[in-house]
């Protein structure tokens, strides 16, 4: 088992085309919630092209439903417009966890900053298990993000 | 034994040619335009030399000196930048925060990192340096080039080799295996020599004493300060001291084969033991070349990037960060050019105090007066 998101598919189709699996969502916790992970790319426009509309109808192509599911079958990944839900379901019916698990997923933080506060979390957690305290740990993260984006 | 400073010398010979020349005696006026004359055509040898060192050097420091003190975002020029005054060394140095302790954590890895390797190489290079310079050695040619060949290596070539050597399965671990010794995870383990030294005999350092984790130092702990160097910084100080011992071991050599022969040989006759010799008649003429290794080994060590950013990246937990990546990763990865260039300055600072400091110590103590110097040497 492993916990992964739908950013293996791609490479499990490509790398290792015989592998059997199933995807399973994550069970509730203690709580009664469930929690996963839900992050996408984006396309820029450069504040200064010469052409911005150009741009913004390329970057709406793109973004459309058929390419959305050209990008699901090139990549392996889930396409990320709600319309082409449907489509992408029949397709892909053995990927129905990933996509259900939209509705309750939790984006990763984009403020500036954050980068930093993140980096260290990871530098912390590799001295877990050389005497690192989980609740310092803890608490010295939420010190940094609330100096980073303000609370 | 008394040493006449090789610059008293210098000086001095130079006086005597210069009076030994016939003096010719031209009028007033000419000699004042050949002089002009000569100044000119100086600036103009010079010229190209001057422009590159402005273009290349002298700008960028000025420009990074800018950039240190205003809110750049890396987009557009730098000029239109607005300036925040002090803003990002206040965040560095005086405001807590995770900027402050990421400083002081780089800045304490990198402390250990030249108090361990700038001794280690100078040591290595002069054994190194005073085996080859005996006379009757076989293969002097062959052992110059095998020790200096790490100098000329590429560094990212000897840092991927250290990485498999120093690897969990790897080299190092094997050999330690044959010993009974189980090696550690050499680039996995944040755990700082310090900290280890401290356990073995008896503190617990899971839970250090009081009086150290209290008290605090630019955001981190003097329990914090105490780490050491960690396991993974001890492979990177192993790999400076190999591949820059070559370097220096070339210049000693080459100052050990200035002294002259009859100076070892006089103190030979006058009964001098081989360790007595190596103690009292090199250190005098070797102490220029030693001021030099020193130096640079100073700021060498200080400025350590490229064994960091191929090998560990600042990883485990931040025990191998030093100032010179912290820069680049805070200003080329964050987009922070403002900290980053910071930063940078930060560690110049502390080179040239370092630098000063050296100096200091290794003062010539026993200096005449210049111009009595030359005076004596003349009137001989």
């Amino acid at each position: 088992m492993t916990i992964e998101g739908n950013w293996l598919l791609g490479s499990l189709q490509k790398d290792f085309p015989s592998i059997k699996y199933t995807v399973a969502e994550l069970p509730a916790g203690p709580s009664g919630d469930k929690g996963t992970l839900v992050f996408t790319n984006c396309w820029g426009i450069a504040a200064t092209t010469k052409s911005p509309d150009q741009a913004k109808a390329f970057v709406e192509a793109m973004t459309a439903k058929d390419q959305q599911l050209a990008f699901a079958k090139g990549f392996g990944v889930i396409p990320s417009i709600k319309s082409a839900e449907a489509d992408y379901l029949k397709e892909f019916p053995e990927n129905a966890p990933f996509v259900k698990g939209i509705e309750y997923a939790r984006g990763v933080i984009g403020a500036a900053g954050i980068t930093d506060v993140l980096t260290d979390f990871d530098a912390q957690l590799e001295g877990l298990a050389s005497g690192g305290d989980p609740k310092a740990i803890l608490d010295s993260v939420q010190q940094n993000l609330t100096d980073a984006i303000g609370g | 034994m008394s040493v006449i400073g090789t610059g008293g010398v210098e000086q001095s010979v130079a006086d005597i040619e210069r009076a030994e020349q016939p003096a010719p005696p031209p009028s007033k006026a000419s000699r004042g335009r050949s002089k002009n004359r000569d100044a000119l055509a100086g600036w103009l040898f010079i010229t190209p030399a001057v422009l590159v060192i402005v273009i290349f050097v002298l700008l960028p420091v000025i420009s990074a000196l800018w950039v240190s003190l205003s809110d750049w975002t890396g987009k557009g020029s730098p000029l239109k930048a607005g300036f925040t005054g002090l803003d990002n060394y206040q965040a560095l140095l005086t405001k807590p925060g995770l900027a402050q302790r990421d400083l002081a954590t780089s800045l304490r890895n990198n402390l250990y990192y030249v108090v361990l390797v700038v001794p280690l190489q100078t040591i290595l290079a002069l054994l190194l340096a005073t085996t080859l310079n005996r006379r009757r050695l076989r293969g002097k040619g062959f052992f110059r080039s095998a020790f200096y060949f790490p100098s000329v290596t590429s560094s990212v070539a000897i840092s991927i080799v250290f990485l498999f050597l120093f690897n969990a399965s790897g080299v190092v671990n094997a050999i330690l295996a044959w010993f009974g010794i189980n090696g550690p995870n050499w680039f996995a383990d944040p755990r700082g020599v310090g900290h280890i030294l401290l356990g073995l005999v008896g503190v617990d350092t899971d839970a250090p004493p009081e009086w150290l984790t209290s008290h605090e130092f630019l955001g981190i702990s003097w329990w914090q300060w105490w780490a050491g160097p960690s396991v993974a910084m001890c492979a990177i100080i192993a790999l400076a001291i190999w591949t820059t011992s070559g370097t220096f071991m070339l210049l000693f050599l080459a100052a050990l084969q200035d002294i002259p022969a009859d100076v070892e040989e006089a103190s030979m006759v006058d009964g001098a033991t081989t360790w007595q010799r190596f103690r009292a008649v090199t250190p005098p003429a070797l102490k220029p070349t030693l001021f030099l290794v020193l130096t640079l080994g100073l700021i060498g060590t200080w400025q350590v990037f490229d064994a960091v950013y191929i090998m560990s990246q600042g990883a485990p937990a931040k025990t191998t960060l030093t100032p010179a990546y912290l820069s680049y990763q805070t200003s080329f990865l964050n987009g922070k050019w403002g900290q980053g260039a910071a930063i940078a300055f930060i560690l110049f600072a502390i080179i040239v105090i370092f630098s000063l400091f050296q100096r200091f110590v290794m003062r010539d103590r026993a200096k005449l007066p210049r111009r009595r110097r030359i005076a004596t040497w003349e009137g001989k």
